[in-house]
């Protein structure tokens, strides 16, 4: 919690000094912000936001402010205060380390258009990955208090904004039909994440994937509300393991992720499909499948209904860490069921209930790992209740 | 006859009561008084709103549309004869473009006043008012929707 005070502070500036500057120019600056908590109970493993005893801790804010500072001119900035494992994004593993309060810069980039099919972007860019890498921590954009797992919680893969360059565009029919496309280049710093393969070496991983390019294109149907779209980057990750670089690491040749996905909203229906396909060192290493199908429909004005299906298939190639694998096997493998019943106050705000049925210990992780690697004993079922309210302004 | 006059009498009230219904939240759209466009499609008057478009035809002026408040009657009307869509939904695809730092929405303004103000000051706005509003003394002009 050392490092509460000083994010606050930061925090509170930056709010002070774009308040002061949004009273001075109105109309050329806009702050929006989001925010949630969410408490999680399960029976077994750590899962998403829950653990055996109850957490309430769970919560964050953020600031997203836009200016426009000149015709053409955009810039758009955003701020993230979590309370989480260090280690970790998602609350998927376990740590003897207590949460910390953390802070981080989500974007922070420049935008010029030339028209609405070319806009050139610089700096710290949103990642255009999937349908949901861009709101990664907006709940009121999504029926599920936290994002599918299969694609949004891989560790290692997942990030939510480039270092680089990229061009950006969209372009609309007459008929309704339209595309929007991004292609992008520079460097991907992937979320931080714990690594228990080894029981006597555990480690916290930083990834980065530096000189990787990626692009994205969806296509608006003539559908109302129908969208499909390709994105994928690739590149050669560096791994650090606890802050040192690991040098002919099995899994350090190219890294390729495709992402197909497929969206239909309406006023009452939601409905989301993905699926992921990834290949590290050219798949001769690990091949990994992921695909959910998330369908949630509005009753009655205000309350919703929600489904979820969502698997993952991690398959290791390397002889060495099949063993380890092939001595827990539920380590590799993920499924999971889950319904939710959520009431929307407003479109900005609305209160989650969510259960969920886990098999496998891909994402779902014991308390205490470690001592489940040496002993072999994991509890492959999980089930887990999420109760939480989520924000936007 | 008098059947007939009293069922005349209930039919009369009847479009009257009607009439007063769809009037409610009708609205007109307006530009500035400088823009050389004078009708727009509902597909393009709705792309304008949505930032799907940002440029207007002929001039490549920047488009700025304004929106009414979301709990404003005309605002809901607007939205379903123009995008087809409850505001609700509207709202829900500007937080998705918030927070992946793509647009922004249009401001919201409490009433037509406001609305006819920002036209009238804005050579590249575009807004819609309710069918009650008076534009007189204002430099707006009411944009033909095909």
């Amino acid at each position: 919690m050392k490092n509460t005070k000083p994010a606050l502070l930061i925090l509170f500036c930056l709010f002070l000094f774009t308040s002061i500057s949004f009273s001075q120019t109105a109309d050329k600056l806009v702050i929006n912000g989001y925010a949630g908590w969410g408490y999680g109970k399960s029976d077994e493993n750590n899962y998403l936001l829950g653990t055996e005893n109850g957490k309430y801790a769970n919560y964050n804010l953020a600031l997203a402010i836009a200016s426009n500072p000149a015709d053409r001119v955009n810039i758009f900035s955003s701020f993230d205060l979590q309370r989480r494992h260090e280690d970790n994004i998602t609350g998927t593993y376990s740590s003897s380390q207590p949460d910390k309060i953390l802070m981080k810069i989500n974007y922070i980039f420049a935008e010029y258009t030339f028209n609405d099919a070319v806009r050139f972007r610089v700096g710290k860019v949103k990642a255009p990955f999937g349908l949901y890498t861009e709101t990664f921590n907006v709940g009121t954009t999504r029926p599920f208090f936290t994002l599918p797992t299969s694609i949004y919680a891989s560790p290692g893969l997942v990030t939510q904004s480039y270092l680089g360059v990229g061009i950006t565009g969209s372009y609309y029919f007459e008929n309704n039909w339209g595309f929007q496309y991004d292609v992008y280049g520079g460097e991907l710093n992937l979320e931080r994440y714990a690594d228990f393969t080894n029981p006597t070496f555990p480690a916290i991983v930083d990834t980065r994937l530096p000189d990787m390019f990626g692009l994205r294109l969806i296509c608006h149907t003539g559908l109302d509300g129908l969208n499909i779209g390709v994105s994928g980057y690739m590149g050669a990750p560096e791994f650090f393991y606890n802050g040192v670089k690991k040098t002919n690491y099995f899994i350090s040749g190219k890294h390729m992720i495709l992402d197909f996905h497929l969206e239909y909203l309406t006023d009452a229906i939601s409905l989301r499909s993905e699926y992921e396909r990834i290949q590290k060192n050219d798949g001769k290493d690990v091949e990994v499948d992921g695909y959910y199908v998330e369908a949630a429909y509005k009753l009655f004005g205000h309350w919703q209904a929600a489904a979820l299906y969502d698997k993952q298939n991690y398959i290791v190639h390397d002889p060495v860490f099949s063993q380890l694998i092939a001595l827990n096997p539920s380590t590799v493998k993920h499924e999971e069921w889950a319904f939710g019943l959520n009431y929307w106050f407003t479109p900005n705000f609305v209160i989650k209930f969510s259960y969920h049925m886990v098999d496998g210990n891909l994402f779902a992780k014991p308390k205490d790992i470690m001592a489940a690697m040496i002993n072999n004993e994991f509890e492959e079922k999980t089930n887990l209740l999420l109760v939480g309210t989520q924000f936007s302004f | 006859m008098k059947t007939l006059k009293l069922i005349l009498i209930f039919c009369l009230l009847f479009l009257f009561t009607l009439s007063f219904a769809q009037t409610k939240g009708s609205f007109k759209v307006i530009v500035h008084k400088s823009n050389s466009n004078s009708s727009l499609n509902k597909v393009e008057i709705s792309k304008l709103f949505l930032k799907k478009t940002t440029r207007w035809k002929g001039s490549k002026q920047k488009v700025e549309p304004v929106d009414l408040v979301d709990t404003s009657p005309v605002r809901e009307n607007f939205s379903t004869e123009i995008h087809n869509k409850k505001v609700g939904a509207i709202k829900a695809y500007w937080q998705k473009l918030i927070f992946s730092g793509r647009r922004v929405p249009p401001p919201e303004k409490k009433t037509d006043i406001d609305v006819l103000k920002y036209v009238h000051e804005n050579t590249g706005a575009i807004g819609y008012v309710s069918n009650s509003a008076n534009l007189k003394n204002y430099d707006v002009k009411i944009l033909k929707v095909e």
